[in-house]
């Protein structure tokens, strides 16, 4: 039996969900809708669906699941419409720009019946699951230190620069240490306290397009965790976007950093450096969702 | 533990000589005095006596008693950190400097390595702009010994490592820090002080700043730790990692480990405190210096135990 998604939103995360979607069973993306006509027609050619509206795909009754990835202070708005209209949501991470928004979605969605989930990527990343593995091997014993980095450029792809504009993305600690405080929370459990800095202008260097922020928290089981999140990189940085992580156990540690994990590298005359390395988690992510639905 | 360092890099330049050792411990004082064919002598006065400069490397409640001893003697003092253990006694220490009028130099190596004096000509440079943030690491391996002995040691990893990493920072940003919070515990090692620590900083020129100073690399990692800045200028970043000049060695007979290669920085340590001896002058590594980064370290413990900032005045 097939099932059918509508993606709104087809800015940089909508893209790859089209793409994922593409490489499932069973899965049809039935329609796109963006505000920008030449992403939509992207995304609707992708994924060889058609563009649409908001309303239209929240009005068809053949689609069973809407994957919201528009700038994040819309989650709440499009997620609350997509549950009274019965559809399962996949939505981009954050959840949304204010808890109280959270807290709606999820009662919303609860009181709908219909799934919500919440494209916390990075625990679908190798390195990341395969820590987790190792941890839960009793590798390196009890974890009780933790240091974090995810960082680089600012992101230049967000419609109207909405990434730069705190009302709207809430800024590098919310938009991209998230991935890191969720996925500690997994490893870790519950934070009791976290004391942290930001910096995106100054008074004497106004800047747009830049953030940067540390975080220290201290978790319910008396473990600690450092996190850095980056968007103040300058743009001609070799290295665009840096992972890293370091987790110290009763008994040993793990490290890892994604500067170091390259398995191919191409190096031309050109001022392309394509690279890659060995991730494959675009393609698990919606599954998880599916298997439930 | 520095000691032996110390004394290699003495007996390396031609104008200088250690005249012997002391230490209260006499099994120590005998296998140093054995490895380096070097006197062990059994009063420290008479040491100091026979000596134009004293370098204090006792246990770091103990500075205090040794650099006075050499100081009241008109003898100059190259102090192992952190200066003391207590605030009062490192003023102690600065007042009997200034009443003697003798070099008072703290053993801030990681000042002298060669990453962090390059850094520093980065920053004046003006290519990274002004600095914002700076997250920086200074781990290690658990010490055991003394280390883990508050009454000699002054505490665990925050005494230990808080104060290297303080004194990079207030050096390169010309800046003082001004609000320390901390959390730091005992969450590796059975052992009586904290083996872990992170500082959030505020420093005066509206820069912040985090430092992990924990003991937290394993038996099994292998180098010893490491000093890391990673500094976010409103024009670019500089990232350092001191002691990363190293061979990956893979051995049957002796493991894994990695095998710095790096100019030794106890060396123009040791040079500069000659330096400065010689022409009467302060070193770049400075008694004051030495007050300024344990206050911070002391700061870190009253936050941790009333779990608020701790403001600093200047």
């Amino acid at each position: 039996m097939m099932t059918n998604v509508g993606i709104i939103g087809c800015g940089m995360m909508g893209k790859v969900h089209s793409i994922a979607y593409g490489g499932l069973q069973n899965i049809t993306v039935r329609a796109v809708a963006s505000l920008s006509r030449e992403q939509a027609e992207e995304c609707a050619r992708i994924t060889s669906s058609r563009t649409s509206t908001i309303e239209e795909i929240l009005a068809d009754d053949e689609i069973e699941i809407v994957s919201i990835c528009t700038p994040t202070d819309t989650h709440r708005d499009l997620v609350v419409e997509a549950a009274r209209n019965k559809k399962h949501v996949f939505c981009e991470k954050p959840i949304s720009r204010t808890l109280s928004d959270a807290l709606e979605m999820v009662e919303v969605c609860r009181e709908n019946g219909v799934l919500l989930g919440v494209n916390h990527v990075v625990r679908f990343f190798d390195a990341y699951t395969e820590a987790k593995r190792l941890i839960e091997e009793d590798a390196i014993g009890e974890v009780v230190m933790a240091r974090l980095y995810r960082g680089g450029v600012f992101p230049r792809h967000g419609w109207n620069n909405w990434f730069d504009e705190f009302s709207r993305s809430g800024g590098v600690l919310l938009d991209l240490s998230i991935h890191d405080f969720d996925f500690l929370r997994t490893l870790m459990g519950e934070v009791e306290s976290i004391t942290a800095r930001s910096v995106k202008t100054t008074p004497s260097h106004p800047s747009r397009n830049r953030d940067h922020a540390i975080a220290v928290l201290r978790f319910a089981n008396g473990s600690l965790a450092h996190v850095e999140g980056s968007w103040a990189e300058p743009d001609t940085a070799p290295s665009k976007f840096t992972t890293s992580f370091e987790f110290v156990g009763r008994e040993g540690m793990i490290t890892y950093d994604s500067d170091e994990d390259f398995t191919m590298r191409v190096q031309t005359v050109s001022r392309e450096f394509p690279s890659f390395s060995n991730r494959s988690a675009e393609s698990g992510r919606p599954v998880k969702l599916l298997e439930v639905v | 533990m520095h000691g032996y360092s110390y004394i290699r890099q003495i007996q390396s330049f031609s104008g200088m000589s250690v005249t012997g050792i002391f230490d209260h411990d006499s099994l120590r004082a005998r296998k140093t005095s054995d490895l380096f064919s070097i006197e062990a002598f059994k009063d420290p006065q008479e040491l100091i006596e026979n000596s134009d400069a004293v370098v204090v490397t006792s246990e770091n409640s103990f500075h205090k008693h040794y650099a006075e001893l050499a100081m009241n003697k008109g003898r100059h003092v190259l102090c192992e950190k952190p200066i003391a253990t207590t605030e009062e006694d490192a003023r102690s220490m600065l007042q009997a400097s200034r009443e003697n009028n003798v070099v008072f130099q703290m053993a801030f190596p990681v000042r002298y390595a060669p990453s962090i004096q390059q850094a520093k000509k980065e920053i004046q440079s003006g290519k990274l702009g002004k600095i914002l943030s700076v997250s920086a690491t200074n781990h290690g391996r658990m010490p055991g010994g003394w280390f883990v002995d508050e009454k000699l040691s002054g505490g665990g990893a925050v005494m230990d490592h808080t104060v290297h990493v303080v004194d990079i920072i207030r050096w390169l940003l010309e800046a003082e820090i001004v609000e320390v919070s901390a959390e730091y515990g005992r969450l590796i090692y059975d052992i009586p002080v904290e083996d872990c620590g992170l500082l959030l900083l505020s420093l005066s020129d509206d820069s912040f700043m985090s430092l992990d100073c924990s003991w937290s690399r394993p038996e099994a990692y292998p180098y010893w730790g490491d000093v890391t800045l990673n500094l976010v200028g409103t024009e670019g970043s500089l990232r350092i990692s001191a002691f990363d000049a190293k061979l990956k060695v893979f051995s049957n007979k002796r493991g894994v480990f990695w095998q710095n290669f790096g100019e030794s920085f106890d060396r123009a340590l040791v040079k500069e405190f000659a330096d400065s001896v010689m022409e009467k002058r302060k070193p770049l590594t400075s008694g004051e210096d030495g007050l300024e980064a344990l206050r911070v370290a002391l700061a870190a413990y009253e936050s941790g135990k009333i779990h608020e900032p701790v403001q600093l005045n200047h």
